[in-house]
């Protein structure tokens, strides 16, 4: 058994304790606590500085480029500067010769509607001196009382850059001339978009609108002078036709008693006259006899024209076959070849159509009777909103030449002795169908026929 | 590591150098006595324990290997004595201090200021280490505590100069914290506004934790003082060996 006696320890420890030296002791300690700590210098400040520096010169460095920049800039822009100077003044120099030589009167307002400026032609419209308007009001000077009212409206819709830019109102001269203007007003207009005054440009239109007016009523005097030209001519014509109606009508009767009682001598005393004096009294029976024709045909020209025309649809191909079994009832022994289409339909009046197609037929019936055999065609097609009808023969034909005058009343082209004819059923034939406003017109050759047409409008007026 | 193995090795041939040769004629130069020697002769080896996290003073590695500025200290004595320490490594102080009171080991690295004097004897001091203001680095010098009385200062748990500290001054509401490494990094991280530490230990571990928004503000009145703490008793560990 054995126990430590650890006072005896103690006090070993304490002698070893003393044992142990400074330097000892120091050694340890910079082991442990020393060495831990490595210097460091502090770079912070000159860093900092460096930095700064750094940061100056490329302040200025920079700010020496952006001046540099910034006077090349202001050099440019100064030159610029002036060649808009330049052409400033010769804009400027420019707008005051039209403004001294405008013959419009130029005007500058301020918002109080007072003369700020004034040009020559002003003073010319207006008769007033620049310096007796400057600064005045324009109710003191050009504006009568009769325009007032108009004026302020326009005047306030400038204020509220809301329109007047045109305006026509009356104005008044120095001298009390009361005129007629056009006014051409624009706002002038600041840059916070405000309105600062008006620029006005006038023309003294006093002249001009009365040269318009009288023109004016010149004109109407002149539509009126024709109408009423128009109106009796129509009268006239009116007249002159029932006159002719009247004189054709009042001839018959006379007419009749020379065709009959020739006729009474013919028969009653033929066998007391020479073979000469037969002769005469033969021709004046025919005459007679050709002048009741012409007198009933002229009677029957006179009575289509008069006519109240009629509408409804027509179906001109059963009118044109019925025609073309009558002519060939008529003479059996003659060889036709008829070439009639079918269902050829028009609207108008039908009595008067059955009368062009009788006159149509009955020239290609008598101009092709030379032929040994007739050929008569009839057709029809549509055209630019018409309905184009023709009647074409290989008969005598006739020369272009004179194609203007087949529808006139009393021409011929052709001997009575080759053909008989009175010279009014073609002038017929136009008056019908010039009525409701269609054509006629005819296409030939001497000795190879002829082809006549007509056309009327689809929709009549 | 291979520097630390070979440290080590060069440490215990000192070791067995000393107590086998060098150890008899020191004993003269301590002036032991008759009954010292002959202790020593007896008792070779001695059980000791320490801090196992008070570096730059001790502390326990992870292998279990004692070093630091008390463990120097110690192969400085088993130079002039012969004498071996066998290390009873802890995980904590207080395992240390409780291993101390239970008479679990010989010697305790202790502070001169200790609560545990009914226990152990103490050595005479052999380093001493003023108790320094830690604070941020933007604090300017701090006289005393006293100036900065109202800011939220921490002591590290378990210390005995804290014990004291506490005691001159019951009107500051002194923080505790668990270590040095906990204190540190609250007065950093601004948990706390200052740490009462010692010198040593504050400015080593400053520099291994990297800390460098901390400072030195000034110094306090105290210090500690180590010194070994030994067993008053005789030691009934190796009592219960024989």
């Amino acid at each position: 058994m054995y126990k430590k006696n650890l006072p005896v320890l103690l006090s070993i420890l304490n002698k070893a304790i003393i044992q142990i030296t400074p330097e000892q002791q120091q050694t340890i300690l910079d082991k442990w606590i020393k060495d831990k700590f490595v210097e460091k210098t502090d770079y912070t400040l000159a860093l900092q500085i460096v930095a700064i520096s750094i940061a100056l010169l490329s302040i200025f460095a920079f700010w020496n480029r952006r001046l540099s920049r910034e006077i090349n800039l202001r050099i440019t822009t100064e030159k610029e500067l002036t060649s808009a100077e330049e052409v400033l003044r010769l804009s400027h120099q420019r707008l005051l010769l039209h403004r001294e030589h405008t013959p419009l009167a130029v005007i500058d307002w301020n918002t109080n509607f007072e003369i700020v400026d004034w040009n020559h032609a002003a003073e010319k419209i207006f008769g007033f001196t620049k310096n007796e308007v400057e600064g005045r009001h324009i109710t003191e000077n050009i504006l009568p009382e009769s325009a007032r009212k108009a004026v302020d409206i326009v005047w306030d819709n400038l204020l509220k850059a809301k329109g007047g830019e045109r305006s026509s109102n009356e104005n008044i001269t120095k001298d009390g001339r009361i005129i007629q203007c056009e006014w051409y007003n624009t706002p002038l207009i600041n840059q916070d978009g405000k309105v600062i005054g008006v620029a006005s440009l006038v023309d003294d239109v006093t002249d001009r609108k009365r040269d318009e007016e009288e023109l004016k009523r010149t004109k109407n005097h002149l539509e009126e002078l024709v109408e009423e030209r128009t109106a009796a001519l129509a009268v006239s014509n009116r007249e002159l036709e029932s006159y002719s109606y009247s004189i054709a009508h009042d001839l018959r009767a006379p007419l009749r008693s020379i065709s009959g009682f020739g006729q009474i001598l013919q028969e009653e005393a033929a066998h007391k006259l020479n073979k000469e004096d037969q002769e005469h009294l033969n021709r004046i029976i025919n005459a007679a006899g050709r002048m009741a024709v012409l007198i009933d045909e002229i009677l029957q020209l006179a009575r289509l024209s008069q006519a109240v025309l009629t509408r409804s649809p027509v179906n001109l191909s059963a009118i044109a076959t019925r025609i073309a079994e009558r002519l060939s009832s008529a003479e059996p022994q003659c060889q036709v070849d008829w070439s009639l289409q079918e269902d050829i339909c028009v609207e108008g009046d039908s009595s008067l159509l059955e009368v062009v197609l009788e006159n149509y037929f009955s020239n290609a019936w008598k101009y092709s009777s030379k032929k040994e055999c007739r050929k008569i065609q009839f057709g029809g097609y549509d055209k630019d909103g018409s309905k184009v009808v023709f009647v074409k023969d290989n008969g005598a034909g006739f020369s272009m030449e004179y194609s203007n005058k087949l529808f006139v009343l009393f021409q011929r082209l052709h001997d009575s002795s080759q053909f008989e004819g009175s010279g009014v059923g073609l002038a017929s034939v136009s008056r019908i169908i010039q009525r409701p406003g269609g054509q006629v017109w005819a296409e030939g050759e001497e000795g190879k026929g002829a082809c006549f047409f007509f056309s009327l409008p689809l929709r009549l007026k | 590591m291979v520097t630390k193995k070979i440290y080590l090795i060069s440490l215990s041939l000192l070791l067995l150098l000393s107590t086998a040769s060098i150890a008899e004629p020191l004993s003269e130069k301590l002036g032991l006595t008759e009954k010292e020697s002959q202790w020593l002769k007896e008792n070779p080896t001695v059980t000791f324990t320490g801090d196992p996290n008070w570096l730059p003073y001790e502390a326990f590695d992870s292998h279990g290997v004692y070093k630091g500025i008390v463990s120097e200290h110690l192969e400085q004595i088993t130079r002039t004595t012969g004498l071996a320490f066998k290390m009873s490594p802890s995980k904590t102080w207080s395992e240390s201090t409780e291993k101390a009171k239970q008479g679990l080991v010989d010697i305790l690295s202790e502070t001169d200021d200790s609560d545990l004097k009914s226990h152990l004897n103490f050595t005479i001091p052999y380093i001493s280490n003023p108790i320094i203001i830690a604070m941020g680095n933007r604090e300017n010098y701090v006289e005393s505590i006293t100036n900065i009385k109202n800011r939220k200062i921490a002591l590290i748990k378990d210390y005995g100069y804290a014990a004291k500290i506490r005691r001159k001054y019951p009107n500051i509401k002194f923080l505790t914290v668990d270590d040095i490494q906990d204190g540190l990094i609250s007065v950093s991280t601004g948990k706390v506004d200052a740490l009462l530490c010692t010198l040593a230990l504050c400015s080593y571990t400053i520099s291994e934790l990297g800390l460098n928004n901390i400072k030195i503000t000034g110094k306090t009145e105290f210090d500690t003082k180590l010194a070994f703490g030994v067993q008053k008793k005789s030691s009934s560990a190796s009592f219960n060996i024989e």
